[in-house]
């Protein structure tokens, strides 16, 4: 018998916050349960939506550590103008209407992911490169195939196929400063995903992919990645400290 | 003392900074006063944290104190109601329409505080539960049954509002891809 996924773990499966046996076990229901896979998406869409709370609005300068501060009041009054554009940009952000979907121009790796997809020349299956097989199991798993890999100014771009000639690319670039978290957004018309390990940036896109399965594959990356960061910087730590001077 | 490295952690946090206080805020203003008094508190203090992640459960954490602050001068302190039972999100009707970014931010404001507050920690300024945890000084059990009450408020607060507000949806005539 099949044991229920709480509400508690479904969030820290969403936020990847569970050990790799857990979030195995729940990716697994997830797969079997169509209706807790819609959940999954749900909570990674609104995680998406509150991820940019705030961003449409101008963050206030920063203030002068000075001996004659001025009173917050004060400064609310010399910066009236601007809280008023603020309020304004609030307001008119409350109105209902539905989101805009993501287009090219907040994407500017839909159009790499586009080109690939109009290549009618494909080699079979590939082998990943070395430092990525960790992404062999989520990608077997998840019934893709490694059918396209390029790599230019410091950017990889992966290229997976699956069996119903469902394609999804993996960009992969070395610009990342600090680890964020997965961010996932998903419409109709296509499905991004991205977050950053380490030096590595992740981008995760994809047209007409079933969103819950989209989710599952993100999540498993990222997991992936975050475990393969992990894992090297303990074989470097490893390493390092067999270079430690003899005691005899 | 506030150095140059620590400017820098401050300016790569400010724009998660000012999202947290919106969200712990209910007016512009509000945030904006916060933020800054946050921003002064953290440059002119005595003692900074040396590591980048200290450094940020710092800062968050002199937001959220002077928050309280306030709102405990106000006899407005938040609830936290950590034995209060789960619902989840709601299986019902939940599924079948777009989870729209406006109508979640409008559930959003009409959280409680406390829940308001750990959503701010963890989906806008995107802290891992162990941050969440250090930064509110609780379990990370805790922040896991605090998250997942407080994403159930608001699939239940946008349930409700849905029948209210007109959401147009956008669907696509374009088949979704079941498979691979």
């Amino acid at each position: 018998m099949k044991t229920p996924v709480s509400e508690t773990r479904l969030n820290a499966f969403v936020d990847s916050e569970l050990s790799p046996s857990e979030a195995a076990l729940v990716a697994e229901a997830v797969a079997a349960d169509p209706t807790l896979a819609k959940r999954v998406v749900r909570l990674h869409k609104i995680k998406a939506a509150l991820a940019a709370f705030g961003d449409d609005l101008p963050v206030p300068e920063l203030p002068q550590p000075a001996p004659h501060r001025r009173t917050a009041r004060g400064r609310l009054v010399a910066s009236g103008a601007i809280a008023a554009t603020a309020l304004l940009l609030l307001v008119s952000v409350s109105v209902p209407v539905s989101a805009p979907e993501q287009g090219a121009a907040d994407l500017p790796r839909l159009a790499q992911h586009d080109l690939w997809l109009s290549t009618t020349t494909e080699a079979g299956s590939l082998e990943l490169p070395r430092g990525f097989e960790w992404m062999g199991p989520v990608m077997r798993a998840s019934g893709l195939q490694l059918v396209h890999s390029h790599s230019h100014d410091d950017i990889m771009h992966f290229g997976f196929k699956g069996a119903n000639s469902c394609r999804l690319s993996l960009f992969v670039a070395t610009s990342a400063t600090r680890d964020t978290a997965l961010q996932v957004t998903l419409s109709d018309q296509v499905q991004h995903a991205q977050w950053q390990t380490g030096r590595l940036a992740f981008e995760m896109i994809a047209r007409d992919m079933a969103p819950a399965r989209f989710a599952t594959v993100a999540t498993g990356l990222q997991q992936g990645s975050r475990e393969h960061q992990a894992e090297s910087k303990l074989r470097i730590a490893l390493l390092e400290s067999a270079r430690l001077p003899c005691l005899i | 003392m506030h150095g140059d490295t620590e400017q820098t952690w401050l300016l790569e946090a400010r724009r998660k900074l000012f999202g947290y206080s919106c969200a712990l805020c209910s007016d512009l203003p509000g945030a904006e006063d916060l933020y800054q008094d946050t921003v002064l508190r953290a440059m002119t203090a005595g003692s900074v944290p040396r590591d980048a992640v200290a450094y940020r459960v710092w800062l968050f954490r002199i937001m959220r104190n002077l928050w309280i602050d306030r709102l405990r001068a106000d006899g407005r302190l938040p609830i936290f109601d950590d034995a209060a039972e789960i619902d989840g999100l709601s299986n019902g009707h939940a599924d079948d329409h777009v989870v729209n970014a406006l109508a979640v931010r409008q559930a959003f404001a009409s959280l409680s505080k406390a829940h308001r507050d750990i959503l701010a920690l963890v989906d806008i300024c995107g802290f891992s539960y162990a941050e969440a945890a250090q930064t509110l000084e609780v379990p990370i059990g805790t922040i896991m049954s605090r998250l997942s009450s407080a994403r159930a408020a608001l699939a239940a607060r946008m349930e409700d509002e849905k029948n209210v507000i007109a959401l147009p949806l956008r669907r696509s005539a374009r088949r979704i891809g079941e498979g691979g």
